[in-house]
Parts: structure tokens; sequence; C-alpha cells
């Protein structure tokens, strides 16, 4: 099941991106992710109640007026956790945009070193 | 005499059982406790075939009529059961 | 009016610091309080929290969300949900309520507990409003039950189950006090932020939200999701300080703090989660079965987060893996063996067509845990009811406080140390691990099967048992939620020739 994907390709790399609640918010917000990410693959799972929105890679941007063009009205940015129950990877969480992402970027080297300073937001 | 917890783990049961027996019970006797828990319950019986006691891990049954209080055993350790 | 960017004047007004000039910082912040020992002192003010959000923010916010949970529950209420419900579905709700809503107000005062003593400034601010989450979270899962107190008393639980002493109870303190409220805020935030809410809630909030809506219990499915909402906002309350412990030197440590917690954790939802996933959800409405939500939300999303923050999976996770299979099906062969301790009406989810089902999720079930379920369907069918609940009380572990279960013929057996004099037995070398962790911390705690033996439970039979955990005092104990009617297909099926 976890394995699931559409088309049936290989599950995808490093995913991260939104969990929300299934309905508008969320159709909205699979086609804005698709737009804010256009040169990444993006998977959109619907799971009943909830759909799963990952993009690969280790980040996915999610611009408020993306989203606003999607739903043809105005959208808060902060309005989104009224619908997200979970999210994939880490947050950033703007007025303009959230952004997830991983902190151990894609192909890097994993090792048992501590790591160092962290990856300092945009 | 003294009432003597011990735990049983019965050939076939899906969970460890509290089963009070006394010091001064044959290791058949404490064997025929366990079964009244798990035998008809949660293990289907086996007529005909006795049920033997060890310890939890060991190979070698103790005799049937071995009183519990020789057996080492401490209150609370767990016997295994299993139809012989 | 123009407003500001937040990020323009965010770090400013919360970052309420001051350098204490009467007091010593150790009186300011105890180290038995604040926890995070070995971390320099101007690293806590580079705490920088991930989800950020001002209190006006907030307070919109939630306004919206206690709007569409409460609006939801007002239209449906007519709708008669608890006579129209498969029985399987309201013994769900009775153990979700009951082991849940006293448990988020006490996470209130775990939240409560980093405002006041937690070193990193960003901490405190964010903690004030998973504080004020972990109230609404309580409040609206007592209220939300309320309406079927009349129709069932069973429902009464949502209130008075964490003050009982039902075994579940004991289970569910033993875990939240260890996890919750006797640890330092810096590490208390790691074992219940990180490890247990961005990890396991998401299984009950999430996945069963999905059964929820499929069973036609909007009200429910959108009250959980509402508050995982907040969960998924505070949760990340507990990644800037793993990141601050791994950078400066103390990565054992909280791959530690989270390999306890994560068993605990997993344990304990076998229980919430496992049992009603994979048996009281009607067929017809399974979204998923309880091993497919974990490898959805723990095996990959949740390890990913661990793994993102250069920590392991923990030293278990082949035992851990090997367990999804197992341990949830023996606590639900336990759980309706002894229904009569239950404030919940079991399904038993064994007919035909749902053995079916567990098969093909968990191949080989039907010669395990399927063949305890033969005698007891022919005792059930053959008129000796009374043997199918047992005459005496299961072993218990001294750590999860859950029956020591195990699949049949394979994996049941008995871990058990000596300490101090004392024996403890455990459910798993996990278990044991744990406790031998912080001895000190566990060796005082007596469970179930101490208390009964050490003669606190009177009269010492199965009577004295029943009345010491609430049952019969409180409701009436759990009877099968389908008043047997699931075997009528093995009465056709075993009736004698001729």
């Amino acid at each position: 099941m976890t394995n699931h994907t559409p088309g049936g390709l290989p599950p995808i790399a490093d995913p991260v991106g939104p969990v929300v609640q299934a309905g508008e918010l969320a159709d909205a917000v699979a086609e804005a992710v698709r737009i804010d990410n256009d040169d990444k693959r993006v998977d959109v799972r619907s799971r009943g109640s909830y759909v799963r929105i990952e993009v690969e890679g280790g980040e996915c941007i999610l611009r408020r007026t993306t989203i606003e063009e999607q739903l043809g009205r105005p959208f808060k940015m902060r309005d989104l956790e009224v619908s997200m129950p979970s999210f994939v990877g880490r947050i950033e969480t703007g007025t303009e945009q959230f952004r997830f992402w991983l902190g151990q970027r894609p192909g890097a080297a994993q090792t048992d070193t501590e790591p160092t300073t962290q990856e300092v937001p945009a | 005499m003294a009432l003597f917890p011990i735990s049983s783990k019965f050939e076939g049961d899906f969970v460890l059982k509290l089963v009070p027996v006394d010091t001064e019970n044959t290791m058949a006797e404490v064997a025929a406790a366990a079964a009244e828990h798990s035998v008809g319950v949660h293990v289907p019986d086996q007529p005909g075939r006795p049920i033997r006691a060890r310890a939890e891990g060991s190979t070698e049954a103790y005799p049937l009529d071995m009183k519990l209080s020789e057996t080492g055993l401490g209150p609370t350790d767990t016997v295994e059961f299993y139809f012989e | 009016m123009a407003l500001l960017e937040r990020s323009a004047w965010y770090d400013l007004a919360r970052s309420t610091e001051w350098t204490p000039s009467y007091i010593s910082q150790d009186e300011l912040f105890p180290p038995e309080m604040s926890g995070g020992e070995g971390i320099p002192a101007e690293v806590w003010s580079t705490y920088d929290e991930p989800y950020k959000v001002t209190y006006r923010e907030y307070v919109d916010v939630q306004r919206q969300k206690d709007e569409g949970a409460y609006s939801v529950k007002a239209a449906l209420e007519r709708a008669d949900l608890y006579n129209k419900a498969d029985p399987g579905w309201i013994s769900i709700l009775k153990e979700h309520y009951a082991a849940v809503a006293l448990v988020e107000y006490g996470a209130s005062f775990q939240e409560a507990r980093y405002v006041r003593w937690s070193k990193a400034p960003g901490m405190r601010n964010m903690a004030t409003f998973g504080m004020l989450d972990e109230m609404r979270h309580g409040q609206i899962q007592l209220y939300f039950p309320h309406e079927y107190i009349g129709k069932d008393r069973q429902f009464d639980w949502s209130h008075q189950m964490m003050w009982s002493n039902n075994w579940v109870a004991l289970g569910a303190r033993h875990f939240f006090d260890d996890m919750l409220m006797t640890r330092g805020a810096a590490e208390t935030s790691i074992s219940a932020n990180f490890a247990f809410e961005t990890g396991f809630t998401n299984l009950q909030f999430i996945g069963l939200s999905g059964d929820a809506a499929n069973a036609g219990d909007f009200t429910f499915s959108k009250l959980i999701q509402s508050i995982q909402s907040d969960e998924a906002r505070h949760a990340q309350l507990g990644t800037p300080l793993l990141q601050m412990m791994i950078e400066n030197g103390q990565k054992a440590k909280a791959q530690n703090l989270i390999d306890i917690a994560f068993w605990r954790s997993y344990r304990l939802f076998t229980i919430l989660s496992g049992i009603p996933m994979d048996y009281y959800v009607p067929l017809e409405v399974r979204e998923s079965s309880f091993k497919e939500f974990m490898e959805e939300w723990i095996v990959t999303q949740f390890m990913k987060s661990i793994e993102d923050l250069g920590l392991s999976k923990p030293w278990y996770w082949d035992i851990f893996l090997r367990d999804l299979d197992e341990h949830h099906h023996g606590q639900h062969l336990g759980t309706y063996s002894w229904r009569p301790t239950l404030w919940w009406n079991p399904a038993a989810g064994v007919s035909p067509e749902e053995r079916d089902w567990l098969e093909e999720k968990y191949p080989g079930w039907n010669d395990t845990f399927g063949k305890v379920w033969d005698v007891m369907i022919d005792n059930f069918v053959s008129g000796r009811p009374e043997k199918t609940v047992p005459g005496t009380l299961p072993m218990i572990c001294n750590v999860s406080q859950l029956p020591i279960v195990g699949t049949p013929g394979v994996s049941l057996k008995d871990t058990s140390i000596v300490f101090e004099g004392r024996k403890y037995h455990f459910a798993s070398e996990v278990d044991k691990w744990i406790f031998e962790q912080d001895p000190e911390r566990y060796k005082h705690h007596k469970n179930l099967i101490d208390r009964f033996l050490g003669g606190e439970i009177q009269p010492a039979n199965l009577d004295g048992v029943l009345e010491y955990m609430g049952l019969g005092v409180i409701s009436p104990g759990g009877d099968d939620a389908h008043g047997y009617a699931w075997l009528e297909a093995y009465k056709t099926a075993l009736a004698p020739a001729g």
C-alpha cells in the first residue's frame, strides 16, 4: 500500500509536503504544489479523508498567491493549518509561502559523525 | 503449605497466565491447575495425553510426583506446560 | 490597515529573555525541571522554532477549527449515529474518548512546564500555544461524547477512566507519567512532542479519521483531524531541541530518549489503534490494516524524520517489524477474552469473511491466533460461554502494564529480571531494556498482578479485581459488541450432520 504510486512509478525519492484534509482546499493545494514545483515529480495520493501531497527531492514550495489562483478567492497562508493535520519533512512557515524540506540534503553522504550546523532557512 | 503463584506458559496459548498453586502440590497437580485455565479455554484438549511441566527454556520435564517446593522455582516464575 | 510582515517583527516579539541578577541561572531554571543539561547557556537563545505563529494568527485559526468541528457535530446530532452505526464503531468511540480526553488535558500541564521551565525563549512562546491546544483537546473530547452518556453509561469513562484503576488506566498513567510528566522540559519535548506526537498520534488521529468517514461518523472524523492539526504544529517543538543536543555532543542521549519513547508509544497504540483498526472497524469500511497504517505513518514518514536529523532507527528495529504482525493480535485475544474488564464492548471481528481479511493482511494468522479463536468459537457454539472468559488473570508487563502475549507456538515468552530482590516480568526484550535504562525510575511501580498478589485488591478474586478496576461501579463491563450475532455463521457450519 505504501509503495503504491500513481502510474506504477517507483516510490518517490525524499518526499516532502503537506497532508491535507480531503476537500476543495486539498485539491487547490495539490495543484498549487504542482505549479510551484514544476520541475519536480509530485505525487498526490488520496487516502480517503486525507490527501498526501509529496514532492520529490527533499523540498516543496507552496505559495499563497498560487493557492489563491487555484481557489479563485483570497487565502491567508496561516489558514492552511486548519486543514493540515500532518506534513512530511520539516517546515518553514511564512506569510507568503510555506516550505517543506529535509535537512539531510538528497544525495548527501550519511555519516555517523555529528552533523555540522543546521542549514539556515532562507 | 503455602499459596504460591506461578506464571503459566501453556503450549499453544497466546498469553502468560497467573496460576495460584501450593508449595505442597506435585507437579502433576500444578499441571492440572494450569490446564484448567488454558485447555478448553484457549488451547484445544488432547485427551489421553498427559501434561508435563518444565522450567521455561528447559528441555527436561519435572517428575510428575515432584513437589513444587522441591523445584527451586520462585514466586511468579514461568513454567512451561505441554502435552507429552 | 497595512500590517507588517510577520517575519519583520516576530523574532523580537517572542524573544522574551533576560539575564537574572538576583538569582542564579540554576535557580531560575532548576536542572531537574528544565533538563537539557550540558547544553551551553548561549545556545538556548538560538532555538528557532520551525512552525511560527503569532497570538493573533493562533486565535483566528483556532476559532476556525472549533467552528468547523462544532458545526459538523451540530449538523449531525439529529442523524442518530448512536443507533445507526455499527456497534463496533460505537466501541471505538468509547475506547478513544476515555483513553484520550483527560490525557490531553494532562498534556496541557506538560506544555505549561515548557512555558515556565524551558531555557529556550522560542520554545516558551510556542509552548504557550501548545498548552492552549491541549486544553482545547481535553475540553472538546469531553464535550463530544457527553451527548452519548444518556444512551450508554459506558461513555462516562470518558471522564472517569484516568482516575480509575482499570488495567488500561494503569498502563496509560505509567506511560504518560514517564513520557510527559516526569522528565526535564527538554527531554520531555523529545519523548512527547517528537516521538509521540509527530510519530504515533498521526496513526489514531488521521488514520482512523478515514475509517470514521467511511463509517458515516463525520463528526468524529472532523474532530480528530482538527485536533491533529494542532499537534502537527506544536509537535515541532522537539525538532530544534534534538538538533541542539546533537550539535552539542549529545546524540547518544537523544537517540536513547527516542528509542524509549518510540517503543512505549508503539505498544500503547497497539491497544488504542491496533485492535480497533483490525477488529472493530466494520470490514466494509476499513481503509487500511493497522500494519499498513503503521507502515505509512511510522515506518516510512516518521523514520524519515528521525534519519533526517542524523539519528538512526531504534536498535530493536527488526524486533519492531516482526512485532507489527503479532502483538496487537494477542492483545485483541486478551481484551476479548477478559472482556468484563473493559469499559467498551469489544467486537470479535473474526467472522469467516473477517478471518479471510486477517489472513490476507497477516499471512499465517489462521494457523496461530486463529487456532485460539477456534477453541473459543467452539465453546460459544457448543453452549459453554462460561469457558470463554478465563478464570484467572494474565501476567502483566512491569513496563507497558499490558498482558504478556505472543504468537501461539511461536513467540510467547517471559522476559524477567530480579532487581534488588524483586522479580520483574516484561512483555519483550525491549521493555526489559527500557527498565534497565533507569531502574530507579521504574522499580517502585506495582502492576496489577503485584497489587493482586500483595493483597491490595480485595476480595482477592475476579469479582474483587473487577470492582477495583471500576467495572460494575462506573459502568457495567464489556460484552460482545454484536451480541454474538457473528457466531451464526459458525453455528451453521458446525451443526452436526443430519
